[in-house]
Protein backbone atom coordinates (compact mmCIF):
# COMPACT_ATOMS: atom_id res chain seq x y z
CA UNK A 1 0.00 0.00 0.00
CA UNK A 2 2.72 2.30 0.72
CA UNK A 3 4.50 1.18 -2.30
CA UNK A 4 1.48 1.90 -4.37
CA UNK A 5 0.81 5.40 -2.37
CA UNK A 6 4.53 6.73 -2.74
CA UNK A 7 4.21 6.13 -6.53
CA UNK A 8 0.97 8.02 -6.92
CA UNK A 9 2.67 10.90 -4.97
CA UNK A 10 5.63 10.63 -7.90
CA UNK A 11 3.08 10.96 -10.66
CA UNK A 12 1.60 13.73 -9.22
CA UNK A 13 4.05 15.59 -9.05
CA UNK A 14 5.26 14.62 -12.02
CA UNK A 15 2.16 16.38 -13.66
CA UNK A 16 2.74 19.56 -11.35
CA UNK A 17 6.14 19.60 -12.64
CA UNK A 18 4.91 19.49 -16.33
CA UNK A 19 2.43 22.06 -15.33
CA UNK A 20 5.69 24.28 -14.95
CA UNK A 21 4.87 23.92 -11.06
CA UNK A 22 7.89 25.24 -10.07
CA UNK A 23 7.80 23.89 -6.50
CA UNK A 24 7.43 20.26 -7.85
CA UNK A 25 9.95 20.79 -10.35
CA UNK A 26 12.22 21.95 -7.31
CA UNK A 27 11.22 18.60 -5.41
CA UNK A 28 12.67 16.54 -8.49
CA UNK A 29 15.54 18.41 -8.22
CA UNK A 30 15.95 17.98 -4.90
CA UNK A 31 15.10 14.31 -4.63
CA UNK A 32 17.76 13.52 -7.76
CA UNK A 33 20.22 16.13 -8.02
CA UNK A 34 22.92 14.87 -5.44
CA UNK A 35 22.74 11.15 -7.23
CA UNK A 36 22.53 12.73 -10.91
CA UNK A 37 25.77 15.24 -10.03
CA UNK A 38 27.41 11.90 -9.12
CA UNK A 39 26.30 10.48 -12.41
CA UNK A 40 28.12 13.43 -14.38
CA UNK A 41 31.02 13.67 -12.53
CA UNK A 42 32.03 10.25 -13.54
CA UNK A 43 32.45 11.59 -16.74
CA UNK A 44 33.82 14.72 -16.22
CA UNK A 45 36.25 15.37 -14.05
CA UNK A 46 35.65 19.22 -13.37
CA UNK A 47 32.76 19.73 -10.81
CA UNK A 48 32.09 22.70 -11.52
CA UNK A 49 31.32 21.54 -15.43
CA UNK A 50 29.75 18.53 -14.07
CA UNK A 51 27.04 20.60 -12.31
CA UNK A 52 26.59 23.03 -15.50
CA UNK A 53 26.05 19.72 -17.48
CA UNK A 54 23.81 18.65 -14.70
CA UNK A 55 21.92 21.64 -14.59
CA UNK A 56 21.20 21.58 -18.97
CA UNK A 57 20.07 18.25 -18.33
CA UNK A 58 17.81 18.83 -15.68
CA UNK A 59 16.40 21.48 -18.24
CA UNK A 60 16.08 18.68 -20.89
CA UNK A 61 14.09 16.48 -18.26
CA UNK A 62 11.48 19.24 -17.45
CA UNK A 63 11.26 20.27 -20.90
CA UNK A 64 10.68 16.39 -21.83
CA UNK A 65 8.66 15.55 -19.00
CA UNK A 66 5.38 15.25 -20.24
CA UNK A 67 6.75 12.26 -22.64
CA UNK A 68 7.70 10.39 -19.60
CA UNK A 69 5.63 7.41 -19.90
CA UNK A 70 5.82 6.03 -16.06
CA UNK A 71 6.75 2.72 -18.09
CA UNK A 72 10.50 2.48 -16.43
CA UNK A 73 11.52 4.15 -13.26
CA UNK A 74 11.47 7.45 -13.73
CA UNK A 75 15.20 7.96 -11.66
CA UNK A 76 16.49 5.72 -14.43
CA UNK A 77 14.99 7.92 -17.08
CA UNK A 78 16.39 11.17 -15.26
CA UNK A 79 19.93 9.30 -15.59
CA UNK A 80 19.62 8.34 -19.08
CA UNK A 81 19.29 11.80 -20.02
CA UNK A 82 22.12 12.96 -17.49
CA UNK A 83 24.35 10.34 -19.30
CA UNK A 84 23.76 10.90 -23.11
CA UNK A 85 24.12 14.90 -21.94
CA UNK A 86 27.56 14.12 -20.40
CA UNK A 87 28.64 12.30 -23.91
CA UNK A 88 27.12 14.67 -25.88
CA UNK A 89 29.43 17.30 -23.94
CA UNK A 90 32.45 15.52 -24.12
CA UNK A 91 31.78 15.14 -27.86
CA UNK A 92 30.77 17.92 -28.79
CA UNK A 93 32.60 20.35 -26.64
CA UNK A 94 35.02 18.53 -25.72
CA UNK A 95 36.17 16.96 -29.18
CA UNK A 96 36.84 13.35 -28.05
CA UNK A 97 37.68 11.35 -30.68
CA UNK A 98 37.71 7.72 -31.15
CA UNK A 99 40.24 6.23 -32.93
CA UNK A 100 38.82 2.76 -35.10
CA UNK A 101 40.52 -0.23 -33.58
CA UNK A 102 38.92 -3.49 -33.42
CA UNK A 103 41.82 -4.91 -31.36
CA UNK A 104 41.57 -5.84 -27.74
CA UNK A 105 43.86 -7.74 -25.41
CA UNK A 106 42.47 -10.53 -23.00
CA UNK A 107 42.66 -9.23 -19.45
CA UNK A 108 42.73 -10.61 -16.12
CA UNK A 109 41.95 -8.19 -13.14
CA UNK A 110 43.18 -9.80 -9.47
CA UNK A 111 40.61 -10.04 -7.25
CA UNK A 112 40.62 -6.62 -5.67
CA UNK A 113 39.08 -5.91 -2.31
CA UNK A 114 36.53 -3.61 -1.54
CA UNK A 115 38.39 -1.39 0.43
CA UNK A 116 38.60 0.95 -1.93
CA UNK A 117 36.58 3.88 -1.35
CA UNK A 118 34.32 5.91 -3.32
CA UNK A 119 37.17 8.75 -4.01
CA UNK A 120 39.61 6.32 -4.71
CA UNK A 121 37.51 4.65 -7.74
CA UNK A 122 36.58 8.18 -9.09
CA UNK A 123 40.22 9.04 -8.47
CA UNK A 124 41.18 5.47 -11.03
CA UNK A 125 38.35 6.41 -13.69
CA UNK A 126 39.65 10.25 -13.85
CA UNK A 127 43.25 8.83 -14.65
CA UNK A 128 41.61 7.44 -17.85
CA UNK A 129 41.41 9.16 -21.35
CA UNK A 130 37.98 10.78 -22.21
CA UNK A 131 37.14 7.81 -24.75
CA UNK A 132 38.39 5.15 -22.67
CA UNK A 133 36.11 6.50 -19.67
CA UNK A 134 33.00 7.00 -21.54
CA UNK A 135 33.43 3.53 -22.86
CA UNK A 136 33.73 2.33 -19.40
CA UNK A 137 31.28 4.03 -17.84
CA UNK A 138 28.89 3.39 -19.93
CA UNK A 139 29.77 -0.37 -19.67
CA UNK A 140 30.76 -1.29 -16.64
CA UNK A 141 28.77 1.33 -14.34
CA UNK A 142 25.50 1.89 -16.45
CA UNK A 143 25.09 -1.72 -17.86
CA UNK A 144 24.89 -0.58 -21.12
CA UNK A 145 25.60 -3.24 -23.89
CA UNK A 146 28.68 -2.87 -26.50
CA UNK A 147 25.75 -2.69 -29.31
CA UNK A 148 24.33 0.55 -27.84
CA UNK A 149 27.56 2.08 -26.60
CA UNK A 150 28.68 1.92 -29.91
CA UNK A 151 24.94 3.54 -30.93
CA UNK A 152 25.66 6.32 -28.47
CA UNK A 153 28.45 7.07 -29.53
CA UNK A 154 28.81 6.76 -33.29
CA UNK A 155 31.66 4.49 -33.31
CA UNK A 156 31.88 0.59 -34.52
CA UNK A 157 31.17 -2.03 -31.77
CA UNK A 158 34.55 -3.51 -32.04
CA UNK A 159 36.13 -0.11 -31.20
CA UNK A 160 33.55 -0.18 -28.25
CA UNK A 161 34.91 -3.48 -26.96
CA UNK A 162 38.82 -1.97 -28.05
CA UNK A 163 38.32 1.04 -25.69
CA UNK A 164 36.87 -1.03 -22.57
CA UNK A 165 39.73 -3.44 -23.21
CA UNK A 166 42.39 -0.88 -22.95
CA UNK A 167 40.23 1.02 -20.08
CA UNK A 168 40.35 -2.07 -18.34
CA UNK A 169 43.85 -2.41 -18.53
CA UNK A 170 45.14 1.30 -17.75
CA UNK A 171 42.80 0.57 -14.86
CA UNK A 172 44.36 -2.43 -13.87
CA UNK A 173 47.91 -1.18 -14.24
CA UNK A 174 47.00 1.63 -12.17
CA UNK A 175 45.72 -0.52 -9.59
CA UNK A 176 48.99 -2.71 -9.81
CA UNK A 177 50.89 0.82 -9.13
CA UNK A 178 48.82 1.55 -5.87
CA UNK A 179 48.93 -2.05 -5.01
CA UNK A 180 52.83 -2.10 -5.35
CA UNK A 181 52.68 1.72 -3.84
CA UNK A 182 51.32 0.26 -0.73
CA UNK A 183 53.13 -2.81 -0.12
CA UNK A 184 56.54 -0.77 -0.34
CA UNK A 185 55.74 2.17 2.05
CA UNK A 186 54.23 -0.67 4.57
CA UNK B 1 38.28 -12.95 -22.69
CA UNK B 2 36.38 -11.52 -19.98
CA UNK B 3 34.28 -9.02 -21.36
CA UNK B 4 31.17 -9.71 -18.39
CA UNK B 5 31.37 -7.37 -15.70
CA UNK B 6 34.23 -8.44 -13.71
CA UNK B 7 34.36 -7.96 -9.56
CA UNK B 8 36.31 -5.43 -9.79
CA UNK B 9 33.52 -3.34 -12.02
CA UNK B 10 31.25 -4.90 -9.51
CA UNK B 11 32.87 -2.75 -6.59
CA UNK B 12 33.04 -0.07 -8.57
CA UNK B 13 29.45 0.48 -10.10
CA UNK B 14 27.74 -0.46 -6.60
CA UNK B 15 29.84 2.30 -4.93
CA UNK B 16 29.74 4.67 -7.60
CA UNK B 17 25.75 4.69 -7.67
CA UNK B 18 25.71 5.21 -3.56
CA UNK B 19 27.73 8.02 -4.53
CA UNK B 20 25.72 11.33 -3.77
CA UNK B 21 27.40 14.77 -4.58
CA UNK B 22 25.54 17.74 -3.43
CA UNK B 23 25.12 20.29 -5.80
CA UNK B 24 26.10 24.23 -4.72
CA UNK B 25 23.29 26.13 -3.94
CA UNK B 26 23.70 28.51 -6.81
CA UNK B 27 22.76 25.26 -8.89
CA UNK B 28 19.29 25.61 -8.68
CA UNK B 29 18.56 29.12 -8.62
CA UNK B 30 20.66 28.82 -12.19
CA UNK B 31 17.89 26.51 -12.93
CA UNK B 32 14.86 28.44 -12.06
CA UNK B 33 16.11 30.97 -14.32
CA UNK B 34 16.61 28.83 -17.01
CA UNK B 35 12.58 27.28 -16.40
CA UNK B 36 11.64 31.04 -16.01
CA UNK B 37 13.28 31.98 -19.39
CA UNK B 38 11.72 29.28 -21.23
CA UNK B 39 8.41 29.52 -20.00
CA UNK B 40 8.40 33.00 -20.74
CA UNK B 41 9.77 32.24 -24.24
CA UNK B 42 6.98 29.21 -24.68
CA UNK B 43 3.68 31.78 -24.61
CA UNK B 44 4.86 34.25 -26.84
CA UNK B 45 5.54 31.86 -29.41
CA UNK B 46 2.23 30.48 -28.87
CA UNK B 47 0.66 34.19 -28.95
CA UNK B 48 2.53 35.01 -32.44
CA UNK B 49 1.24 31.09 -33.78
CA UNK B 50 -2.07 32.51 -32.19
CA UNK B 51 -1.64 35.70 -34.22
CA UNK B 52 -0.90 34.40 -37.15
CA UNK B 53 -3.59 31.94 -37.19
CA UNK B 54 -5.93 34.12 -36.26
CA UNK B 55 -5.39 36.61 -39.19
CA UNK B 56 -5.19 33.98 -42.19
CA UNK B 57 -8.71 32.90 -40.60
CA UNK B 58 -9.82 36.49 -40.47
CA UNK B 59 -8.64 36.70 -44.27
CA UNK B 60 -9.87 33.59 -45.74
CA UNK B 61 -13.32 34.13 -44.06
CA UNK B 62 -13.50 37.86 -45.37
CA UNK B 63 -12.75 36.12 -48.70
CA UNK B 64 -15.30 33.38 -48.69
CA UNK B 65 -18.37 36.33 -47.22
CA UNK B 66 -16.99 38.19 -50.32
CA UNK B 67 -16.94 35.50 -52.75
CA UNK B 68 -20.23 34.26 -51.33
CA UNK B 69 -21.89 37.91 -51.76
CA UNK B 70 -20.35 38.08 -54.85
CA UNK B 71 -22.02 35.29 -55.92
CA UNK B 72 -25.86 36.54 -54.78
CA UNK B 73 -25.20 39.25 -56.62
CA UNK B 74 -24.54 37.83 -59.48
CA UNK B 75 -27.82 35.89 -59.10
CA UNK B 76 -29.87 39.32 -57.58
CA UNK B 77 -30.06 41.15 -61.37
CA UNK B 78 -31.67 38.03 -62.53
CA UNK B 79 -34.84 38.12 -59.53
CA UNK B 80 -34.91 41.50 -60.28
CA UNK B 81 -35.47 40.56 -64.06
CA UNK B 82 -38.15 38.33 -63.21
CA UNK B 83 -39.86 40.47 -61.07
CA UNK B 84 -40.00 43.48 -63.19
CA UNK B 85 -42.23 40.86 -65.59
CA UNK B 86 -44.11 39.63 -63.02
CA UNK B 87 -44.91 43.39 -61.93
CA UNK B 88 -45.50 44.12 -65.47
CA UNK B 89 -48.41 41.71 -65.35
CA UNK B 90 -49.56 42.72 -61.68
CA UNK B 91 -49.65 46.23 -63.59
CA UNK B 92 -52.08 44.58 -66.05
CA UNK B 93 -53.85 42.69 -64.10
CA UNK B 94 -54.61 45.78 -61.56
CA UNK B 95 -55.84 47.17 -64.19
CA UNK B 96 -58.04 44.72 -65.78
CA UNK B 97 -59.57 44.93 -62.40
CA UNK B 98 -59.90 48.48 -61.93
CA UNK B 99 -61.08 49.45 -65.24
CA UNK B 100 -64.54 47.97 -65.29
CA UNK B 101 -65.19 49.29 -61.87
CA UNK B 102 -64.31 52.80 -63.89
CA UNK B 103 -66.38 52.13 -66.89
CA UNK B 104 -69.41 51.15 -65.10
CA UNK B 105 -69.25 53.24 -61.93
CA UNK B 106 -72.67 51.95 -61.10
CA UNK B 107 -72.36 48.58 -59.57
CA UNK B 108 -70.66 50.77 -56.53
CA UNK B 109 -73.20 52.98 -56.38
CA UNK B 110 -75.85 49.87 -55.95
CA UNK B 111 -73.33 48.34 -53.44
CA UNK B 112 -73.14 51.06 -51.08
CA UNK B 113 -76.84 52.30 -51.38
CA UNK B 114 -77.89 48.86 -50.59
CA UNK B 115 -75.73 49.25 -47.47
CA UNK B 116 -77.30 52.75 -46.99
CA UNK B 117 -80.63 50.93 -47.11
CA UNK B 118 -79.95 48.48 -44.79
CA UNK B 119 -78.52 51.11 -42.58
CA UNK B 120 -82.03 52.85 -43.02
CA UNK B 121 -83.89 49.91 -42.00
CA UNK B 122 -81.59 48.72 -38.80
CA UNK B 123 -80.81 50.78 -36.07
CA UNK B 124 -78.51 53.63 -36.89
CA UNK B 125 -75.58 52.34 -35.06
CA UNK B 126 -75.90 48.67 -36.43
CA UNK B 127 -72.63 46.74 -36.15
CA UNK B 128 -72.78 44.08 -39.08
CA UNK B 129 -73.03 47.26 -41.36
CA UNK B 130 -69.98 49.22 -39.78
CA UNK B 131 -68.04 45.91 -40.29
CA UNK B 132 -69.45 45.80 -43.90
CA UNK B 133 -68.09 49.32 -44.54
CA UNK B 134 -64.58 48.95 -42.66
CA UNK B 135 -63.64 46.65 -44.82
CA UNK B 136 -64.61 48.68 -47.86
CA UNK B 137 -63.11 51.79 -46.95
CA UNK B 138 -62.17 53.52 -43.72
CA UNK B 139 -62.95 57.31 -44.60
CA UNK B 140 -65.69 57.10 -46.63
CA UNK B 141 -67.32 54.57 -44.13
CA UNK B 142 -67.54 57.39 -41.07
CA UNK B 143 -68.81 60.43 -43.36
CA UNK B 144 -72.07 57.88 -44.43
CA UNK B 145 -72.48 56.47 -40.84
CA UNK B 146 -72.76 60.01 -39.97
CA UNK B 147 -75.24 61.01 -42.69
CA UNK B 148 -77.16 58.36 -42.78
CA UNK B 149 -79.59 59.95 -40.82
CA UNK B 150 -79.61 62.80 -42.96
CA UNK B 151 -80.10 60.58 -45.90
CA UNK B 152 -83.89 59.47 -44.12
CA UNK B 153 -85.22 62.92 -44.49
CA UNK B 154 -83.58 64.58 -47.84
CA UNK B 155 -83.40 61.38 -50.80
CA UNK B 156 -82.26 64.08 -53.20
CA UNK B 157 -79.08 64.56 -50.93
CA UNK B 158 -77.99 60.97 -51.81
CA UNK B 159 -77.54 61.20 -55.02
CA UNK B 160 -74.87 64.47 -54.40
CA UNK B 161 -73.83 62.19 -51.72
CA UNK B 162 -72.75 59.12 -54.15
CA UNK B 163 -71.69 61.24 -56.79
CA UNK B 164 -69.24 62.37 -55.06
CA UNK B 165 -68.08 58.76 -53.87
CA UNK B 166 -67.36 57.50 -56.76
CA UNK B 167 -64.92 60.30 -57.74
CA UNK B 168 -63.67 59.59 -54.55
CA UNK B 169 -63.54 55.68 -54.94
CA UNK B 170 -62.22 56.10 -58.65
CA UNK B 171 -59.61 58.09 -56.93
CA UNK B 172 -58.98 54.81 -54.02
CA UNK B 173 -59.24 52.88 -57.52
CA UNK B 174 -56.72 54.91 -58.98
CA UNK B 175 -54.08 54.50 -56.35
CA UNK B 176 -53.25 50.91 -56.66
CA UNK B 177 -52.44 51.85 -60.46
CA UNK B 178 -50.08 54.29 -59.53
CA UNK B 179 -48.41 51.57 -56.22
CA UNK B 180 -47.22 49.24 -58.58
CA UNK B 181 -45.58 52.26 -60.73
CA UNK B 182 -43.89 53.36 -56.79
CA UNK B 183 -43.22 48.94 -56.76
CA UNK B 184 -40.93 49.13 -59.61
CA UNK B 185 -38.99 52.41 -58.70
CA UNK B 186 -38.78 50.99 -54.98
CA UNK B 187 -36.98 47.77 -56.21
CA UNK B 188 -34.64 49.36 -58.34
CA UNK B 189 -34.21 51.57 -56.17
CA UNK B 190 -33.67 48.29 -53.79
CA UNK B 191 -31.77 46.46 -55.56
CA UNK B 192 -28.80 49.86 -56.14
CA UNK B 193 -29.51 50.63 -52.42
CA UNK B 194 -28.03 46.87 -51.85
CA UNK B 195 -25.14 47.20 -54.63
CA UNK B 196 -24.28 50.06 -52.34
CA UNK B 197 -24.80 48.91 -48.98
CA UNK B 198 -22.72 46.10 -50.45
CA UNK B 199 -20.03 48.40 -51.33
CA UNK B 200 -19.76 50.31 -48.14
CA UNK B 201 -19.73 46.82 -46.29
CA UNK B 202 -16.58 45.93 -48.47
CA UNK B 203 -15.29 49.17 -47.37
CA UNK B 204 -16.01 48.74 -43.85
CA UNK B 205 -14.31 45.31 -43.99
CA UNK B 206 -11.73 46.19 -45.81
CA UNK B 207 -11.13 48.67 -42.73
CA UNK B 208 -11.75 46.58 -40.32
CA UNK B 209 -8.87 44.05 -41.73
CA UNK B 210 -6.98 47.17 -42.13
CA UNK B 211 -6.54 47.78 -38.67
CA UNK B 212 -6.36 44.34 -38.04
CA UNK B 213 -3.17 44.05 -39.47
CA UNK B 214 -2.08 46.89 -38.06
CA UNK B 215 -2.38 45.71 -34.55
CA UNK B 216 -1.24 42.36 -35.33
CA UNK B 217 1.64 44.18 -37.15
CA UNK B 218 2.40 46.53 -33.88
CA UNK B 219 1.89 43.18 -31.30
CA UNK B 220 4.53 41.42 -33.56
CA UNK B 221 6.75 44.13 -34.14
CA UNK B 222 6.29 45.09 -29.89
CA UNK B 223 6.83 41.37 -29.35
CA UNK B 224 10.52 41.26 -31.36
CA UNK B 225 11.31 44.86 -29.75
CA UNK B 226 11.35 43.10 -26.59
Amino acid sequence: MKVIHLHQDEKEIIQLAVENNRHAQHKIYAQFAPKMLSVCRQYIKDVHQAEDIMITAFMKVFSNLKHFEHKGSFEGWIRRIMVNESISFLRVQKQVKFTEDENFFEERFNNIESQFSVEDIQFLIDSLPDGYRMVFNLYAIEGYKHQEIAEMLGISEGTSKSQLSHARKMLQDQINKQKNYDYGTE
Amino acid sequence: MTMEPNKMEEVFRKKLNEREIQPSEAAWDRLDAMLSVTENKRPKRNFRWLYVAASMVLFSGVGLLLMHQERSNQTLPMNSNDNVVVEGKAIKEAEAVSEPVNGDGSPIFEKHNNAETLAEHQSNTSTPVRKKQKVANSTLQEVRIDKVPVLQETPPVILENTHQEPEKMLAVNEAPKEKPKVKVNANSLLSSVEGELNMEFRETTLDKIKKNFKTVKTAVANRNYE
